[in-house]
């Protein structure tokens, strides 16, 4: 019986030490394949870049001394897009300096385009290997300053915002419109962007910075037409009421709870609170109950049976920000003139009552909004965000998408400024400034550089980097082509594939190929997972030989406990092997239910860590697993190399703890057991 | 008699010295014997050696040095098991029967680690129910032995013992625990079970009596072992 207890106690240990590996592992594995997602999202798992050899040579160097080419350099975009590889023209061009080398050429004699033998190379990868997206890039130094114009908090019906600034210095990265990896770091808008377009749409805020895009410059316009790219996108659930929000006083057909502020006996203005129990605020407040008549209002204290009038005009504040749901009247908004002619129907949900009235947009702001960015054609009116048509992505004129980081420093989507950009001299520095506003964010993921990556479109690359000395971008890397595929863990074999096919082409001295665990930046975070990774393997195996040594106690003891029974075994006909086989067998038996048990609970786990991150939360009062690290959401993917791994470790474990018995069994002296019986 | 030709058992030259806790020379050249269908008694004070020359007859221990010869030919270094199995019956004072048996199953555990058919139509079956018939204990078959008295005990020890018709039974004291009328009565049919099958019997008492029904007596004394 006690063998039994003991038996069941080490499989339920065991079975816990298994959960607890397979879900950790599968918890880190999945965040590690998060952090590897983003990471080869951003920056591609595999990238071609230029080397010095292609900066040194004539196919390089030719168009800044060939008229056809503008007489100056091509990026790779303008490269693969040109008719002409060769555009020098000795009848034209003036003759070329002596470090020009002559042209590369091929078996036909024509000069060999390396920007199209990349693409076809890229081509030429066979599907059964991978499918692959390319993109080629351009990436750009700048420094980024964005206003941030808000409301001020202490003059709440000001025009003027208050303004903050906002520095830094960027990468700027072309990112592909047509559907790639990339847009999926892309996030959504929130309510609070539509609450800060509202605001800047109506007090012209964005205006206040001296640099702003042409798309966002609209102070000229009409308000209506501000407002209907935000609002003809959105679909708002409920707004909320703000401090000041008034309540109309026609609203009141029936009496309802309020607070009269009294100054020297007579009332100012009511608060109305949400419910009718709630307590007087602080103050000099009368809690009684409101009844409208036609002209006026009637307020009655509570315990007292002297009803005074009040001015109809006596404003009635929410004393809590209530939640409510409505509809905008549309031909408010085609008409207004400023946003509090705009109009809602509102519900309003107070002191268990639901009033129906129309309010202006004033002291309101949006709660909860469903905001579009998918359409199957393009929308009439463009939204002010980053949106998709179909799978292509599109941002408006001088949109920029921002690392989701500066949300979080109180960036919203509208909020505008500038890349700056020159040249130095010893004399002065000749600044340029390239207009830019926020488009939207993305999840750049945790390297190190991802919160100075800002995407946008090749123009606005183009318009920076064609100026010579930017930010200074090694221009190793500052053009190149990106290349996509699903399972990165295939970029060893498709680099391997393309250094090959470059040889075959003659190209390969002009190109390097770096999969993503290269990269300069990656190489220190995928050693640390790999670190991380080796040190858990290395915990989980140490607690598992803590857990199965209660396996060699229990048969240990099994074995004291039925060395009569092995004696007679043994001098029946019984061989010492069959009996030492029966204690590793238990051993290993004992392993696998705990493996099967353990598993099964880490499985039911995964499946349900949402309540487990609940119960956490609950636990410690706080979010226990911090967003920017873990993700929004833990992973919750069983991961088949944590099961593989103990699967054969636990069982091997526990036939090792197993043979320590059967040896103890097979030492056992028959002769003495079955006389001294 | 030792009759060459008929020998089924021999020990030759058989020692064995224990050193814990101190060295001490229990059998000095130890020689025995027994024919086929022969019961043969060793007796001798306490301590003198019985049960362990008789461990080293059944290999449940090892001889320091000396052989051992079953039919003639000499018995091979380890796999001791297959010929305990085969050829070896035990029979012991405290019967060492298994307790959470039945008393059928204590009999056909012994066919079982022999790996042969313990179905009811086997060979087996068949012989553990005779045997127990034989013993008289036909109407005790399923149950548990740990439910029986002392001299049921010894008679399904002895029982077990001639399962897989083993050529020899080797006995430690098998009456030790018994009162008389219930040893007299195992003595019996011990060695008219052995005479009736034909098997050799080598028998460790401190029962006189006993030993005078055997065909032979050796007794050991200081170590050596010698025949009456």
């Amino acid at each position: 019986m006690s063998l039994a207890l003991i038996a069941l106690m080490s499989v339920f240990v065991i079975s816990l030490v298994i959960w607890l590996l397979i879900l950790f592992l599968s918890v880190t594995e999945g965040i590690e394949k998060n952090w590897l997602g983003r990471l080869t999202s951003l920056n591609a798992p595999l990238r071609i870049t230029p080397t010095e050899e292609y900066y040194r040579s004539y196919y390089h160097l030719i168009d800044e001394h060939s008229y056809a080419s503008g007489y100056e350099k091509k990026t790779f975009h303008e490269k693969l897009t040109s008719k002409l590889t060769d555009p020098y023209d000795a009848s034209i061009d003036s003759e070329l300096p002596l470090y020009i080398p002559k042209p590369v050429k091929g078996s036909r004699g024509e000069v060999i385009d390396y920007a199209k033998e990349v693409q076809k190379s890229l081509s030429s990868i066979p599907p059964s290997l991978t499918e692959i997206k390319a993109h080629d890039y351009q990436l750009a130094g700048a420094l980024l300053r964005l206003t941030l114009a808000r409301k001020p908090i202490d003059q709440p019906y000001s025009l003027l915002p208050s303004l903050h600034f906002l520095t830094q210095a960027a990468y700027v990265n072309s990112i592909p419109m047509d559907k790639g990896p990339l847009h999926s770091l892309i996030t959504k808008p929130e309510a609070s962007d539509i609450n800060h377009l509202i605001y800047l749409a109506n007090t012209g805020g964005i205006n206040s910075s001296e640099d702003v895009p042409d798309s966002m410059e609209r102070l000229e316009k009409p308000l209506a037409e501000r407002l209907l790219p935000i609002f003809n996108n959105i679909h708002i659930k409920s707004y909320k009421t703000e401090g000041r929000f008034s309540l109309p006083q026609e609203v009141i057909e029936d009496p309802i709870v309020a607070f009269a502020r009294k100054t020297r006996g007579e009332i100012f203005y009511f608060m109305i609170p949400s419910s009718v129990d709630a307590k007087i605020p602080e103050g000099d407040f009368a809690k009684g109950v409101i009844k409208k008549y036609d002209d006026h209002l009637i307020f009655t204290e509570n315990g007292s049976t002297n009803a005074v009038r009040v001015d109809i005009t006596a404003p009635l504040l929410l004393a809590q920000p209530v939640t409510f749901s409505g509809e905008i009247d549309h031909v408010s908004l085609l008409e207004a003139a400023q946003l509090t002619d705009v109009l809602i129907s509102a519900k309003i949900p107070l002191q268990d009552q639901m009033f129906q009235t129309v309010i202006p947009w004033k002291e309101i702001t949006i709660s909860e909004v469903e905001i579009e960015n998918q359409f199957s054609r393009p929308p009439e009116c463009a939204p002010l965000w980053a949106y998709f048509v179909e799978n292509n992505l599109v941002l408006n004129e001088g949109g920029i998408l921002l690392p989701i980081h500066f949300r979080e420093q109180g960036c919203f989507i509208g909020d505008s400024g500038f890349f700056s950009f020159g040249k130095t001299s010893p004399l002065m520095v000749s600044e340029q400034r390239k207009r830019v506003y926020t488009s939207g964010f993305y999840d750049p993921g945790v390297i190190s550089t991802g919160v100075r990556y800002i995407l946008t479109s090749r123009d606005v690359v183009s318009s920076i980097s064609s100026k010579e000395e930017s930010l200074v971008i090694d221009p190793l890397i500052a053009n190149g082509f990106q290349i996509w595929f699903d399972d990165t863990m295939k970029a060893s074999e498709v680099a391997d594939f393309l250094k090959q096919d470059f040889k075959n082409r003659g190209i390969d001295q002009y190109f390097s190929i770096t999969p993503f665990y290269e990269y300069d930046f990656a190489k220190d975070l995928i050693g640390q997972f790999q670190s991380d990774r080796d040190l858990f393997m290395l915990i989980g195996v140490i607690i598992l030989l803590v857990a199965i040594c209660n396996i060699i106690t229990l048969l240990l003891l099994l074995v004291h406990d039925k060395k009569t029974e092995i004696g007679i075994f043994l001098s029946l006909g019984a061989s010492k092997l069959k009996i030492s086989t029966i204690f590793a067998l238990a051993g290993v038996i004992l392993g696998g239910i705990s493996v099967l048990i353990g598993s099964c609970l880490a499985f039911v786990t995964l499946k349900n860590i949402d309540a487990l991150v609940w119960l956490l939360n609950k636990l410690e009062g706080r979010d226990a697993f911090n967003a920017a690290f873990y993700g929004s959401k833990l992973p919750n993917e069983f991961s088949v190399l944590a099961f593989t791994f103990i699967a054969i470790a636990a069982p091997l474990l526990s036939l090792g703890a197993g043979l320590i018995p059967a040896i103890k069994a097979c030492m056992l002296r028959p002769s003495q057991i079955l006389r001294s019986e | 008699m030792k009759d060459s030709a008929n020998v089924l058992f021999e020990a030759e030259n058989i020692c064995k010295t224990f050193t814990y806790p101190e060295t001490v020379e229990l059998l000095k050249n130890i020689s025995l014997y027994v024919n086929k269908g022969e019961s043969v008694s060793i007796t001798g004070p306490s301590g003198s050696g019985k049960s362990t020359i008789l461990s080293i007859l059944g290999t449940l221990d090892k001889a320091d040095s000396g052989k051992l010869y079953l039919f003639g030919k000499a018995l091979p270094k380890r796999n001791f098991a297959k010929i305990r199995n085969e050829n070896i019956g035990f029979i012991y004072q405290n019967h060492n029967l298994l307790d959470e048996y039945t008393v059928l199953d204590n009999l056909l555990i012994k066919a079982q680690i022999g790996r042969k058919s313990i179905s009811k139509n086997s060979e087996s079956y068949q012989l553990a129910l005779s045997l127990l018939e034989g013993m008289n204990l036909l109407h005790r078959k399923d149950f548990s032995a740990k439910l029986l008295s002392g001299g049921e005990k010894a008679r399904v020890s002895i029982a077990r013992a001639f399962m897989n018709d083993p050529e020899i039974i080797l006995a430690d004291e098998p009456t030790g625990n018994l009162d008389f009328e219930a040893a007299s009565l195992v003595q019996t049919l011990l060695l008219e079970t052995c005479k009736d099958l034909g098997k050799s019997l080598i028998v460790v008492t401190h029962d006189l009596d006993f030993a005078k029904r055997c065909s032979r007596s050796y007794i050991i004394s200081n170590g050596h072992l010698t025949e009456q």
